[in-house]
């Protein structure tokens, strides 16, 4: 396999793992199950990739990513607000489904509406199913936009971001804040007991969350060059919150150990020349990790235990 | 005929499966608080076991005997099924907790699915319209100049029918006492004698096999794939909440709003790639104003 | 010029609810119920089971909002107010069954009390900057304090599952406690203690009043620690006041013993006769 094969595969585990991450943070640490997330995810890569058509500036070549990155963070965040208004005051399986719900009207609001192409594709409408697509991007154009054609998202980008990302919600967790949200998740009553405003912690974790995704969605992005709607159906949502189960809802190291795992199956099922297998494996997976293992690899626990061990002695 | 009548005359059609399959999702959340997610695949499967007796049936034999015979075993086979996945999948997480049986229902749904895809290798299976008097050729009949298909409206009285059907059987016998003994308190009802599992599973059968029935009615007079059970799945389930969840009349209820919803909307003028979508929102609306549906009960949780 | 009697017990006590009441459906759970708290007072609430007594503990935390009627609190009208407004306000409750934070561990649970007085936000914690540490310090010394003080040493570090039953107890009241509240609120506290745990607990609650000037009501079935506790008692019966006054008052008030052991005594002179 080459080192370009080699690369792909692990920055599709690197996002991965940024979603599953974010993820944990509303379905892991404060307990509400959201199986919508990859509408988030759409939502950045596609604020990503229309950044990049109306307002990227060629100057700044690569730190244009910072800019998308941004906008879909605060797109995602934003349209948690709007959806965790109305759902998160549903309980359990309702605002699963709720979510769901949301999960595919985003999907299905992308697969209809198109965008105007800008001057990138001038006379053009982008969007719709074809999603945004750079890959096939007019060679006569490309003297005016040089930096279209490169992959700002390599693969130390990813790992980067991903460092970045699991540093933070580790530290939110381990603060009062993620109190807040553990409390959430064991008992609302006694956390409203205790002074926590549970609409609002519940709509931050939301937003927290799907900032991160719509990150996720951005880096994406900028890997891929194109995105359509059919990365972002309910198996995708699916799939990333399995790799969450696996690792241990709650642990966000487990997150990425469980992202690991499941980027790596695809390949393997290929080189087994078993690809139409993958997803009843994944099914059988869901069944029996629930049955034999409901805490996951790593249960609520982080590693690495000795750092926080030595963070209490400091206290 | 107007506009506006087909549409809503193909809402209440489409309405009537709706309910049908909203009565399994009901009736099994009633008992044991499950969202089961594959009950949208026993619809499918009951589509596909209906074609395997089809092709098995003697090419000569009136529609008049087949139909109802392929009903039955799409029933049957849904009812299975039914039983099958609650016995295997669902029983021995039973104490886990919601989170465990939610991801094991949608494990199952895929499952499922996946399962059915190696028939005909996924391609979409229909029966043969090319005969005439043949299910698929009589089923393509339309009613009148409606613009709907005969058979089509029958799915409104069949429906109907079974429901009522089922109702009687939740109020007037033992065996419907004991379901509602189970959903009100099981710990009670095991006390009281009554075999838990046994009701468990007996109402999973019912509901699957009005699902599988459900799916060979629509697949009459269209196709037959892996993933048919997915929309019409979830929509079901919509119309169960909307309705009231664990009310049967309510589901039937639910069933019918559902389908004239998703079915005016087209007629407003939202293209119909955006269809699906009014279903969502009408739930999400109906979470947010009444969450216990328009028939159901408020639970409160004690402090 | 001319106050009344309401007014001005609305200016001066610590508590005051006003002729609240509370029905659901048809049942009448709470019937014009007054109740009047001065600061560092020990209160006890009885009264026959269904009588209403934690009805009462739900309307004062907001969990349920009064048909009729309101609630004042340090002067301030907190009558419809969600519960965790009421617990910035400064009241704090325990739960009939014991609602810890089971995944947690025991000192994790105490600093969760200290949410309404965090000064960081999400910046400071995401980022790990000063005012995260300083705060972080401030929380855990005084959750050591409070785990000395409920003799939880040894447990800290344990999740809060792991915990034997008395020491549940003990972590919620230290929980309680801990949110710096000011009115705190007993439900059934000695319910599943042995006698000499119970002992313990009416120290324990004492030491709690004198040390940290706070104002507790209490609901309890255990008549023992009631009469050694309870400065004032108030007997509930049917969502209605039916008696108040000190221990021995209400040990001797016919109306109390009526409605505790009324049939019984009933009985017992008719089968006499």
């Amino acid at each position: 396999m080459s080192w370009i094969e080699l690369e792909g595969i692990f920055s599709l585990i690197g996002i991965y793992a940024i979603l599953a991450v974010s993820l944990n943070m509303i379905c892991g640490v404060t307990g509400l199950l959201q199986l919508g997330h990859a509408g988030f995810f759409a939502l950045g890569a596609y604020a990503a990739g229309l950044i990049s058509i109306y307002w990227t500036i060629p100057e700044l070549g690569f730190f244009n990513l910072f800019i998308s990155m941004a906008a879909a963070m605060i797109v995602a965040a934003i349209a948690a607000f709007l959806i965790g208004i109305p759902c998160l005051r549903l309980k359990g399986d309702y605002l699963a489904i709720a979510t769901l719900g949301f999960g595919e009207i985003i999907r299905l609001s992308l697969l209809n509406i198109t965008f105007p192409g800008g001057k990138m594709f001038p006379e053009e409408e982008i969007g719709g199913s074809l999603g945004i697509n750079f890959t096939e991007f007019p060679e006569d154009l490309w003297p005016k936009f040089p930096d279209y054609s490169a992959q700002y998202a390599s693969l130390p980008v990813i790992l980067i971001v991903l460092l970045v990302t699991y540093v933070i919600m580790r530290n939110i967790k381990f603060s009062s804040i993620g109190r807040a949200f553990m409390c959430i998740k064991e008992d609302e009553i006694a956390a409203q007991a205790m002074g926590i405003n549970i609409s609002r912690f519940k709509i931050l974790s939301f937003m927290i969350s799907a900032a991160f995704g719509g990150l996720a969605g951005a880096l994406f992005f900028h890997k891929e060059l194109a995105v359509s709607p059919g990365s972002f159906t309910l198996m995708c949502s699916i799939e990333i919150l399995l790799m969450v189960v696996l690792g241990g809802l709650g642990s966000f190291t487990g997150s990425i150990i469980g992202a690991v795992i499941l980027g790596v199956l695809p390949t393997v099922f290929s080189y087994f020349h078993a690809g139409e297998y993958k997803q009843i494996f994944y099914a059988f997976m869901l069944i029996i990790l629930i049955r034999i293992a409901p805490d996951g690899i790593l249960g609520m626990n982080e590693l690495p235990v000795f750092l926080k061990k030595r963070r209490k002695t400091n206290e | 005929m107007n506009e506006f009548c087909f549409y809503l005359l193909t809402g209440i059609c489409i309405g009537a499966i709706y309910a049908l399959i909203a009565l399994g999702y009901t009736l099994v959340y009633g008992i044991i608080k499950l969202i089961n997610f594959a009950h949208g695949e026993f619809y499918m499967l009951g589509a596909y076991a209906g074609f395997g007796v089809y092709c098995m049936l003697p090419e000569n034999m009136s529609p008049w005997v087949s139909i109802p015979v392929i009903l039955l075993a799409s029933g049957i086979a849904g009812a299975l099924i039914a039983v099958f996945t609650e016995v295997i999948a669902y029983k021995p997480i039973r104490k886990n907790g919601r989170l465990a049986a939610l991801l094991t229902a949608i494990g199952v749904s895929f499952l499922l699915q996946n399962t059915a895809s190696f028939v005909n290798n996924a391609s979409p299976l229909q029966y043969d319209t090319s005969k005439t008097g043949s299910i698929g050729e009589i089923c393509q009949h339309p009613l009148g100049d409606t613009g709907i298909k005969l058979i089509q409206f029958h799915f409104i009285w069949f429906s109907a029918l079974l429901t009522l059907i089922l109702w009687a059987i939740v109020k007037y016998t033992n065996f419907g006492r004991a379901m509602r003994a189970v959903s009100q308190d099981p710990d009670a009802a095991a006390l009281m004698g009554i075999n838990i599992n046994s009701i468990i599973r007996k109402t999973f059968a019912l509901g699957g096999f009005m699902a599988g029935v459900a799916g060979s009615l629509i697949a009459f007079q269209s196709i037959i794939t892996p993933i048919m059970g997915f929309m019409p799945g979830l929509k079901a389930f919509i119309a169960a909440v909307i309705g009231g969840i664990g009310s049967i009349p309510g589901a039937f209820l639910g069933g019918f709003i559902i389908g004239i919803i998703e079915n005016i909307v087209v007629w407003f003028g939202i293209p119909s790639g955006y269809k699906d979508i009014a279903s969502f929102i009408v739930l999400i609306l109906a979470l947010i104003i009444r969450p216990q549906g328009i028939l159901g009960k408020k639970i409160k949780e004690k402090v | 010029m001319n106050k009344s009697v309401t007014d001005i017990k609305k200016e001066f006590k610590h508590f005051f609810a006003e002729k609240i009441s509370k029905s659901f459906g048809g049942l009448k759970a709470v019937q014009n119920f007054e109740l009047e708290l001065d600061s560092g007072e020990i209160v006890g609430l009885i009264g026959p089971n269904g009588a209403g007594k934690t009805t009462i503990f739900n309307l004062i935390t907001g969990m349920e909002t009064p048909d009729t009627g309101s609630i004042y609190f340090n002067r301030e009208y907190i009558t419809n107010l969600p519960p965790h407004k009421i617990s910035h306000c400064g009241i704090a409750r325990t739960f009939q069954n014991i609602r810890l934070l089971e995944h947690l561990t025991v000192l994790d649970n105490i600093k969760v009390a200290y949410h309404n007085h965090i000064k960081y936000n999400l910046l400071h914690a995401s980022f790990r900057l000063p005012a995260f540490f300083r705060t972080e310090r401030e929380i855990t010394e005084k959750s050591m304090q409070f785990i000395e003080l409920f003799n939880l040493n040894k447990n800290a570090a344990e999740l809060a599952s792991a915990l034997p039953y008395g020491k549940r107890r003990m972590l919620e009241i230290a929980r309680a406690l801990a949110t710096e509240a000011t009115l705190i609120l007993l439900d059934e506290p000695a319910a599943g203690l042995n006698p000499n745990e119970t002992e313990e607990l009416v120290k324990l609650i004492k030491l709690i009043r004198d040390k940290f000037h706070v104002t507790i009501l209490l609901i309890e079935h255990d008549m023992k620690l009631v009469m050694n506790l309870c400065e004032r008692i108030i007997v509930l019966n049917f969502g209605k006041m039916i008696a108040q006054g000190t221990p021995l008052e209400i040990k001797n008030n016919p109306a109390v013993i009526e409605a505790y052991l009324g049939t019984e005594n009933r009985k017992y002179k008719n089968a006499e006769n």
